[in-house]
């Protein structure tokens, strides 16, 4: 076990042996307590037009193994705290922790590192790079972590597999269907075995019967183990969560059970 | 017609601009989207434009630097007639009562060639001058201006002169100081009392075409005394009478009357053995003729950074529809017809073109100015006889022509692209689906296959029948082009493509050499075409195995990802990387070509020299009107053999040159004894066969292929072996036939046309003295010291032949750099085009920049991605250009064809290094901007921004 120093506060952050895992996880770094905190966040975009308060006041907790979705109407911040947990954005007020370290008080190449070995990442727009393959994309993440090239070659071609891609690994994207990419994107995003698994609107642009084959794959992955936070406009996708968070201008209005909800 | 021809292309997008409120609104608008794109697109294509402008003014500055010789040695003179001064009389006898509506006015002179010494310690020499006897009075009077004349004051008195600036200078004199002139074998002390301009009258020089003019205006009855003081002991060329006529109108303007007082003064000549020669008219013509020749040279040269601008708009076009696929497939979805999205689209170009033409055409005098000051130095340089100072000059219509053409041809290559860029599909492009090219070429492209190679297969038959360079060259090409979209349709497409690639980049290497080897020049732009082609052919091939680099990085594990991250995207994209690897590949490799070119004919020089000696080292030459005599040189301490050689201003025509002014040097069996290596012997068993036979038979000469050639590089030769000449006296207009019965060894030494001694004294008579010599001594550079101080009275201008081709290559080199460097502006593009590549990448690809910080990627490594990327695609496209440089040469070398003949292939490695690195630099510097923009992207901006 190898240790990151997180830059600017002497807390050290827990860095998990990716090569010691099976896919999609073995339930190393598991457990009942927190997994991720936020506390107090606040973020103002500033435009021309003036300032938006983008999130106002956000705190929650999600746990280790935790299935959660964030719903809400068009800017209600769903997106923007999706970015500012995952530490893909900065923040203007409060404080994520993530393991107990402050993940905005990280240096910008710890943060970096930090998503390479701990997060994996869906997009609504799939987001896949054009000129490479399916398995190319897929394998990307495997590299960053320093997999030798033959191996994450084979491991990303077994991810591929999983999500029922075997047969398309040679494929670019634009050679795929949109419900093809997003199992593509899904696989690059678990393919670094991550502790969290961040979804934003994953099945916005699929029809309905691949945003269904989408769902189920989210569902296994959850199964497996891996941290699942989803944000979402979707009450049917929302609902498969455990847990669903609502959103309005910024501030989230409710966070119950997703069944809660649901009733 | 350029502007004639760019108006009309213009007329459409005025039209659209006009009639068309959404198409405005779109051309308008999208050009304004991005500004430093829009700048840099800008930039990249105005530089066509500039070199094209550049290359026009080196040719309105050659054209006025000759010109001006019209006003400094000519001025009211258009035609002169001449005959020996003891026909003086008899001339000015015939003209008494002449008179024509063509001229307003006559001059007499007399003149002969003298050497002047400025006495005393520390005085110099001059051993080409004229001494002048002229009423200055009536020279005032004499074309209507007296100032255009250049004469003031008095007619000098017994004892005295008037001599001209040039003069002066060189010398140091002042009025008061003496001065003594040697000619006819005997000398004169004279007292000089005032100093003339270099205009006009006191301008004129029929000596060479010196731009100088080395005076001395004298007495009447000086010269008559001096040639009546001569030894005998050589023959001497007797003074001359000259008869000026002014033409009405001004310097320029009078020379249009040329025809009709040419005409009067011969039909007033009779019988009397002269002629009028249309000095000024000829002048003026040579000017034309030379400003084009060099403006020709350069603008072909600048064709390569041109080419590489076109296909910079090319690019730019292709990038610009990539990045509005999904707009421009809307608009075609709501009903815009294609014709209609293509004038959009091109309307855009238009406007950049537009901008980048002005700003070109002005810049263009920039890059004129700049050659025109490079061109002085090596141009004025070397010998003065040779040497041409150039003086800065450009006219707004050239500058208006260059614009027109950089507008042309932008235009077309926005037309065609944009034309290409509407052909697709409405719902891929709405989607930004890619369209896969059909895996088979259509059966229509089968077709017109078929077409191109019978029009192939004839163009090589005639080119070869004819033979005519062009076809031979690209006739095999088109036919292996033809045959592509056959065998594709039968066979796996790639392979056929890098075989039929690969067959045309062998052929373009080769046609050149064949082509010299087949008896024709090999003109500068059969190097064009070669460069070109070679360059396409090259990057097709290359371009189809980019992959490999992939697959070989894709081993690398982590530390290669930016690398194969950088490459990935110029293999997916290889059309826009196709065009940048021939940007960077046409110039590069023309850069080198032209580097090897210059090393190769630099490292000729000893062999060149061993050629022209023969068995002598030094040249000779001496005043006609008082020549060294050869047995007295013969005598001279440390002088071994001696060869006389009479030497004169000839006129030659020949079957593809009109009249053109031209040495000729008049050879006996002596030179034969140990003749100078000849090029090409024709059917003479050895060297001194061909030399003995030509100075036996006065229908018999040697030329070279510079022979009747002006500036402006190798063309089509003037005669080859077996080609009839005619030689004429200017002054006489006595012509003699010549058959050409070999060629010689380049011109470096000015001998212009050898013929037989006595065919160059049954057409130049008396003139035809012997005044050069070749001349052999154990110790050149001492002999040639003695000879000076020996003969300084017959005007002795002795030079080793190791000096004069020294000298020469030097000049030569100059100008290959000089156009090296010219070319070298198109690198701008090259580097232009990387800039404008890599800014549209980080836009396109913002999103992937996130979704790859997403992953983990280091911001560092987002712009090494980028940084890679240019680096990746400007080394190919460098190395392809020194391969094909080095591999072309070495062919043209290996053959020996033409001007090639005893070329040595060796690699200037510094040069080329100089020429690799600055073009990487710049390059890699060129991204750098653009990579520290990616790299500063923010992963949840981008991610949540499209655009």
């Amino acid at each position: 076990m190898r240790h990151l120093t997180a830059h600017g506060t002497g807390t050290r952050l827990a860095r998990v042996d990716t090569a010691s895992r099976s896919f999609p996880t073995d339930g190393d770094g598991r457990g009942p307590g927190p997994l991720l905190r936020a506390e107090h966040v606040e973020k103002i975009y500033r435009t021309g037009a003036g300032a938006v308060n983008a999130l106002r006041d956000v705190s929650l907790c999600v746990r280790n193994g935790e299935f959660v979705a964030v719903m809400g109407p068009s800017g209600s911040g769903k997106t923007t705290l999706l970015n500012c947990l995952s530490g893909l954005d900065d923040i203007d007020g409060g404080q994520v922790l993530l393991d107990g370290s402050a993940l905005h008080d990280m240096s910008d190449a710890d943060r970096t590192r930090n998503r390479a070995e701990s997060m994996g990442f869906v997009f609504q727009a799939f987001n896949l790079i054009p000129v490479l393959s399916a398995v190319e994309n897929v394998e990307i993440p495997l590299l960053l972590a320093g997999v030798r090239a033959a191996d994450a070659r084979r491991r990303a071609t077994e991810t591929l597999e999983r999500v029922g891609l075997g047969h398309r690994t040679a494929h670019r994207p634009t050679e795929l269907s949109g419900g093809e990419q997003q199992r593509v994107t899904i696989a690059r995003a678990l393919a670094g075995r991550p502790r969290i698994l961040w979804a934003d609107e994953p099945t916005g642009a699929l029809d309905s019967e691949s945003a269904a084959d989408v769902m189920q794959l989210m569902n296994e992955v959850h199964a497996d183990g891996v941290t699942l936070v989803l944000v979402t406009h979707d009450p049917a996708v929302g609902g498969q969560a455990e847990r669903m968070i609502r959103m309005r201008d910024g501030r989230i209005v409710s966070d119950h059970p997703a069944t809660a909800v649901g009733q | 017609m350029a502007i004639v021809l760019a108006v009309a292309l213009s007329l459409p997008f005025v039209a659209v601009l006009i009639g068309s409120p959404l198409l405005r609104r779109l051309a308008l608008r999208n050009s304004r989207r991005r500004p430093v794109e829009a700048l840099l697109v800008i930039g990249g294509s105005l530089l066509g434009t500039a070199i094209i402008t550049g290359s026009l003014i080196v040719g309105n500055t050659i054209d006025r630097s000759i010109r001006a010789a019209a006003y400094d040695q000519l001025g009211p003179i258009d035609e002169l007639v001449s005959v020996p001064a003891s026909q003086a009389g008899a001339l000015a006898h015939r003209f008494e009562h002449f008179s024509s509506p063509a001229i307003d006015g006559k001059l007499a002179l007399t003149e002969t060639g003298a050497a002047v010494v400025r006495p005393g310690r520390g005085g110099g020499t001059q051993p080409r001058a004229q001494l002048l006897e002229v009423d200055f009075a009536a020279g005032r009077r004499f074309g209507g201006d007296p100032a255009a004349t250049g004469l003031s004051g008095p007619t000098p008195r017994a004892g005295t002169a008037a001599i001209t600036r040039d003069l002066a200078d060189k010398l140091a004199i002042v009025p008061g100081d003496r001065i003594a002139v040697f000619t006819g074998g005997g000398s004169a002390t004279l007292t000089v009392d005032r100093i003339l301009p270099r205009r006009g009258v006191a301008g004129i020089w029929t000596v060479d075409g010196r731009q100088q003019s080395y005076n001395v205006f004298t007495a009447p009855g000086t010269i008559a005394a001096l040639a009546a003081a001569s030894t005998g002991s050589a023959a001497t060329e007797p003074p001359q009478a000259f008869l000026a006529f002014s033409n009405v109108g001004d310097v320029e303007t009078g020379a249009t009357l040329t025809h009709r007082a040419v005409a009067a003064i011969d039909r007033q000549l009779g019988d009397v053995t002269a002629r009028a020669r249309p000095v000024k008219k000829d002048l003026l013509d040579r000017a034309d003729e030379s400003g084009k020749g060099l403006s020709q040279l350069y603008f072909t040269v600048g064709m390569f950074a041109v080419a590489a601008g076109v296909l910079l708009l090319v690019n730019v076009f292709v990038m610009l529809a990539d990045e509005r696929r999904s707009e421009l497939g809307m608009l075609r979805a709501m009903g815009m017809r294609r014709l209609r999205l293509v004038g959009g689209l091109a309307t855009e170009g238009w406007i950049y073109a537009v901008l980048a033409s002005a700003l070109g055409g002005v810049l263009g005098i920039g890059f004129g100015w700049v050659i025109a000051w490079r061109a002085d130095h090596i141009l004025g340089s070397g010998r003065e006889e040779n040497a041409l100072h150039l003086t800065f000059t450009f006219n707004w219509p050239t500058v208006l022509t260059g614009f027109a053409l950089g507008l042309a041809i932008s235009i077309v290559t926005i037309v065609l692209s944009s034309a290409r860029i509407a052909r697709f599909n409405v719902i891929q492009a709405i989607r930004d689906i890619h369209e896969a090219p059909p895996a088979r070429p259509r059966r229509r492209w089968a077709r017109l296959g078929d077409a191109v190679v019978v029009l192939g297969v004839g163009m090589t038959v005639l080119g070869f029948a004819g033979p005519e360079p062009y076809s031979i060259m690209l006739g095999p090409m088109l036919v292996a082009v033809g045959v592509a979209p056959t065998l594709a349709r039968r066979l796996p497409a790639r392979p056929v493509s890098v075989a039929v690639c690969a067959a045309v980049l062998a052929w373009s290497i080769a046609s050149v050499a064949v082509v010299g080897t087949l008896d024709i020049a090999i003109e500068i732009p059969m190097f064009l075409v070669q460069g070109l082609t070679m360059a396409a052919a090259s990057v097709f091939i290359v371009t189809a195995y980019l992959g490999r680099a992939e697959e070989a990085l894709a081993r690398g594990g982590k530390k290669t990802l930016p690398a194969r991250l950088g490459i990935a995207y110029p293999v997916a994209r290889r059309f826009r990387t196709g065009m940048t690897l021939a940007m960077f590949s046409i110039i590069i490799l023309t850069l080198v070509y032209m580097g090897e070119m210059s090393y190769m004919f630099t490292g000729r020089s000893d062999e060149i020299t061993r050629n022209l000696s023969g068995g002598y080292g030094i040249v000779v030459g001496s005043n006609p009107a008082n020549p060294i005599a050869t047995d007295r040189l013969a005598a001279l301490p440390g002088v071994g053999r001696v060869a006389p050689l009479g030497y004169t201003n000839a006129e030659f025509t020949s079957p593809n040159r009109k009249r053109t002014a031209w040495p000729v040097t008049g050879v006996t069996a002596a030179l034969a004894d140990a003749p100078p290596v000849l090029k090409d012997r024709g059917h003479y068993a050895t060297d001194a066969a061909a030399w003995a036979a030509v100075a036996r038979d006065p229908h018999l000469a040697i030329v070279d292929d510079y022979f009747l050639q002006v500036p402006g590089g190798p063309s089509a030769r003037a005669a080859g072996i077996g080609d009839r000449i005619v030689m004429t006296d200017p002054a006489t207009g006595r012509s003699q036939r010549f058959r050409v019965a070999a060629l010689g060894e380049g011109d470096m030494l000015l001998s212009g046309a050898y013929v037989g001694e006595p065919a160059l004294t049954r057409v130049f008579g008396e003139r035809a003295v012997p005044s050069r010599f070749f001349v052999s001594a154990a110790h050149p550079d001492a002999a040639v010291r003695s000879i000076r101080t020996t003969f300084i009275g017959n005007g002795a201008d002795a030079q080793t032949v190791r000096s004069i081709v020294s000298t020469t290559l030097a000049q030569n080199s100059g100008f290959f750099t000089l156009m090296q460097q010219f070319v070298g502006a198109g690198l701008v593009v090259g580097i232009a085009g990387i800039g404008v590549i890599m800014f549209r990448a980080v836009r396109e690809r913002r999103r992937q920049v996130g979704v790859l910080r997403s992953l983990g990627f280091p911001h560092a490594w987002v712009g090494n991605v980028f940084m890679f990327e240019a680096g990746f695609v400007a080394a190919i496209g460098i190395g392809l250009g020194v391969v094909i440089a080095l591999i072309a040469s070495y062919v043209l070398a290996a053959t020996g064809a033409d001007f090639a003949r005893g070329f040595h292939w060796g690699v200037p490695v510094g040069e080329v290094a100089l020429i690799v690195g600055i073009a990487l630099a710049a390059a890699v510097l060129a991204a750098l901007l653009p990579a520290r923009q990616a790299a500063r992207i923010q992963p949840a901006v981008s991610l949540r921004v499209a655009d």
